[in-house]
């Protein structure tokens, strides 16, 4: 760890203008995750093009600061009127909810913001610890290995998804398809697939995000019955110091789920829906009295608000070091990167490079883990008026945020027809089983995985044996890397064969 | 919808695969990768209910392609391709073992795959929680439409929106498009009108301070009237009741 860009780091956070975004972010992320069917991903996508006119450092920290506070803010609807505002709370609701039937709304929601915010205080603090290390691994990492490692964060989403391998491969391709309109940087090359000029720079991946993020769930918002709350909430503001005592008193509980948060964040599609769900099964199984879960454990909701906030730190592995989004909003942060100029890879670890950058960021969310838990327990009285918002204020403004956030960005009206054309393409992708994420980690990995290839092929004289013989190339980790995809890729073909001549049904 | 989704799909890749033929060799390998992929998994996934019959006619095609390519490279370069392995493989599959490869992709386009085993949903379910369907998938999720003119008059909306902008400009189509939302979803007067309000104050937010082109109608270059000098108009009866004063 390069210690005097820690301490820049540590430096650069009393800068009055970083607080205020990361303030600001955290505050706006509780406010999007608690307002059901918004969420981190829209939240981000919203605010990214309004980050344009600022520097890197501040845009990162108020984009992982939505990220960080929607994680918490989730909670809120899934305690108070059964409905998770994000799909990372889901869990949170098995016991949350019944919590609040019994009047103990404030305890719950005590417990939530002292779990996120401890969970992701430790689990940040050993991302922190881990980076010289990460920075090791992500620096020994070649050319060929980058393009595997982004085709296997690809193959990933489509195994971890649940659906047709079929269509989550699908998705990737057509993520990937997206970005070959406009220029090939390594070659130097235009591609236009048609003389509208137009279309000279490519498809953004920011309207693309916008569009399968924001106006998506804006349709699909529109078709729903809204979450809101049908009566005044009543929460009960003496539950909060017994919420507090209560998740004290279960330090193994925070630590183990937000440990299982952090290791599920880091695998490319997971997300916190999945450690979310992880992390509770864990701690009913573990529970001496698994059956009162479901009806009001405080354990429940402990473990699935700490994995959730455990996710944030694991999410940020693969995004910082290879540029492969661990969920859709770190897809998003990474869009926040690009567009900053910033590319993850070795440059976030690199003294010379965005090593400060990394650093001030990570630096920023243990802060913002501060902020949740003093906003958390403050507010906790005032949080149900969250819930009595009607979708039908809520759909109009992100619509006219993402046109005038989309538009803005380039003054190029492809852009405003790119967000609504992938907004119903995300819809129905959605409705049909089809894996967003898998479009979007094609989208943002196209250019990073096209240079890494042209690259490597250009190292072994255009010969597609640099990625399978160690022999000739002298790089052991490619083969393995290689074999790892093709086991992912022709796995579901020969499954049905093997278990047919293992004698299995 | 979703065969219509399967076939933008379709049509894409084989648009882009063909028109990746005017790029230069480097130029246009990774597009005719990407483009097939996309053409060949959509045109899977539209006929699986005929895999029986598609899958072992694909495979041959496919096999077929790749050889003659590796062939036709051979003999131009004197260059043997990896590629003529595989596509003689699929050659030789397609036509040997037929059954086999139908099977095998039905397997691979039909059933959900979920390689690394149980998620702890199944768990929760059985400890009597009420797992949602919306939030069964992990980074994805189907779910039931309550109200499926929803989403079609919010798009048609969003088009409209879309079609405002570009004739009149962001700034006054932003208004009008939250009007006629408030209009389509019955809101009460007094809110749809605070919500216009504040639509337009964001509007011209972004107008005054990131960039003023977005009140310029990109189709028809008309830019109406700003706010500002509107604001100025307002002033004018008093102006000419002062002239008038003056006068008499």
């Amino acid at each position: 760890m390069s210690f005097e860009t820690f301490v820049d780091a540590s430096l650069a956070l009393f800068d009055l203008e970083i607080m205020i975004w990361l303030l600001a972010g955290v505050l706006i992320g509780i406010v999007v995750g608690g307002l059901p069917g918004l969420g981190p991903p829209l939240g981000m996508a919203i605010i990214l093009p309004l980050t344009l006119p600022l520097d890197a450092a501040s845009a990162i920290i108020l984009l992982v600061g939505v990220y960080s506070g929607s994680m918490y803010g989730g909670s809120i609807a899934a305690i108070l009127i059964n409905t998770p505002g994000v799909s990372s709370s889901a869990a949170t609701m098995f016991d949350g909810y019944p919590m609040s039937k019994q009047g103990r709304a404030g305890t719950a929601l005590s417990i939530s913001a002292t779990a996120s915010a401890f969970s992701g205080l430790f689990t940040i603090t050993a991302l922190i610890l881990f980076s010289p290390l990460l920075a090791q691994m992500v620096l020994s990492v070649g050319t060929p290995e980058r393009f595997l490692v982004a085709l296997l964060g690809l193959c990933m989403i489509t195994v971890i998804t649940r659906g047709s391998f079929a269509k989550g491969l699908l998705a990737g391709f057509a993520g990937l398809l997206i970005t070959t309109i406009g220029s090939a940087q390594p070659v130097s090359t235009e591609r236009r697939y048609s003389d509208h000029l137009l279309l000279f720079d490519g498809i953004d991946f920011v309207a693309v995000l916008i569009g399968l993020f924001a106006i998506a769930e804006m349709m699909k918002l529109a078709g729903q019955k809204g979450g809101i709350a049908e009566g005044d909430v009543v929460i009960d503001a003496s539950g909060i110091r017994e919420g507090i005592k209560s998740t004290f008193s279960r330090p193994g509980t925070v630590f183990k789920s937000g440990m299982i948060g952090m290791i599920v964040g880091a695998i490319p599609g997971a997300g916190a829906t999945v450690s979310n769900f992880v992390a509770y099964s864990e701690a009913v199984r573990s529970s001496s009295e698994p059956d009162t879960f479901g009806s009001g454990n405080e354990v429940g909701v402990i473990a699935s608000e700490s994995s959730n906030n455990g996710t944030v730190a694991g999410s940020l592995v693969p995004a910082i070091s290879f540029g492969i989004p661990g969920s859709s909003s770190t897809a998003v942060l990474i869009g926040g990167l690009l567009m900053h100029g910033v590319t993850p890879g070795t440059q976030m670890f690199q003294a010379d490079g965005e090593l400060l950058l990394t650093y001030t960021m990570l630096l920023a969310l243990l802060i913002g883990n501060v902020v949740i838990l003093v906003v958390g327990l403050a507010a906790v009285t005032r949080l149900g008026y969250l819930t009595k918002i009607d979708t039908n204020y809520i759909i109009p403004m992100v619509v006219v945020l993402s046109f005038l956030g989309t538009y803005a960005l380039r003054i190029n009206p492809i852009d405003i027809l790119t967000i609504i054309v992938f907004g119903v393409i995300g819809f129905y992708m959605v409705r049909y089983n089809y894996s967003v994420i898998a479009f979007v980690l094609g989208v943002v990995l196209g250019d990073i995985a096209e240079d890494n290839l042209r690259t490597a092929l250009q190292l072994s004289d255009g010969s597609y044996m640099i990625f399978i013989n160690p022999f000739e190339y002298g790089r052991w980790l490619s083969p393995i890397l290689s074999l790892v995809i093709f086991w992912l890729l022709v796995g579901p073909f020969a499954k049905p064969w093997i278990d047919r001549k293992l004698g299995r049904n | 919808m979703e065969h219509v989704l399967l076939l933008v799909f379709l049509v894409a890749g084989v648009y882009m695969f063909w028109g990746a033929r005017e790029f230069s060799a480097a130029a246009a390998e990774f597009p005719r990768v990407m483009a097939g992929g996309t053409a060949l998994l959509a045109f899977l996934i539209l006929a699986r209910n005929y895999l029986t019959v598609v899958a072992p006619l694909l495979a041959g095609a496919v096999g077929l392609y790749l050889s003659y390519g590796a062939a036709t490279t051979y003999l131009e370069t004197g260059e043997i391709q990896y590629r003529v392995a595989v596509g003689v493989a699929l050659l030789v599959a397609a036509i040997v073992a037929r059954d086999r490869v139908a099977e095998s992709t039905k397997s691979f386009v039909a059933e959900p795959k979920q390689i690394l085993g149980d998620d702890g949903m199944d768990d929760a379910r059985e400890e009597g929680a009420q797992v949602d369907e919306e939030t069964e998938s992990s980074a994805m999720y189907t779910y039931d439409i309550d109200d499926p003119l929803g989403p079609a008059v919010t798009g048609a909306l969003c088009v409209l929106y879309m079609i405002l902008t570009f004739t009149i400009g962001m700034l006054y189509a932003t208004p009008i498009f939250v009007a006629l939302w408030a209009l389509w979803v019955r809101m009460e007067p007094l809110k749809a009108a605070g919500l216009v309000v504040i639509a337009f104050v964001t509007a011209y937010l972004f107008y005054d301070v990131i960039s003023s082109d977005i009140a310029e109608g990109w189709l028809t270059g008309w830019e109406p009237t700003p706010p500002d000098d509107l604001l100025g108009l307002s002033t004018l009866p008093a102006a000419v009741g002062e002239w008038l004063v003056v006068f008499v």
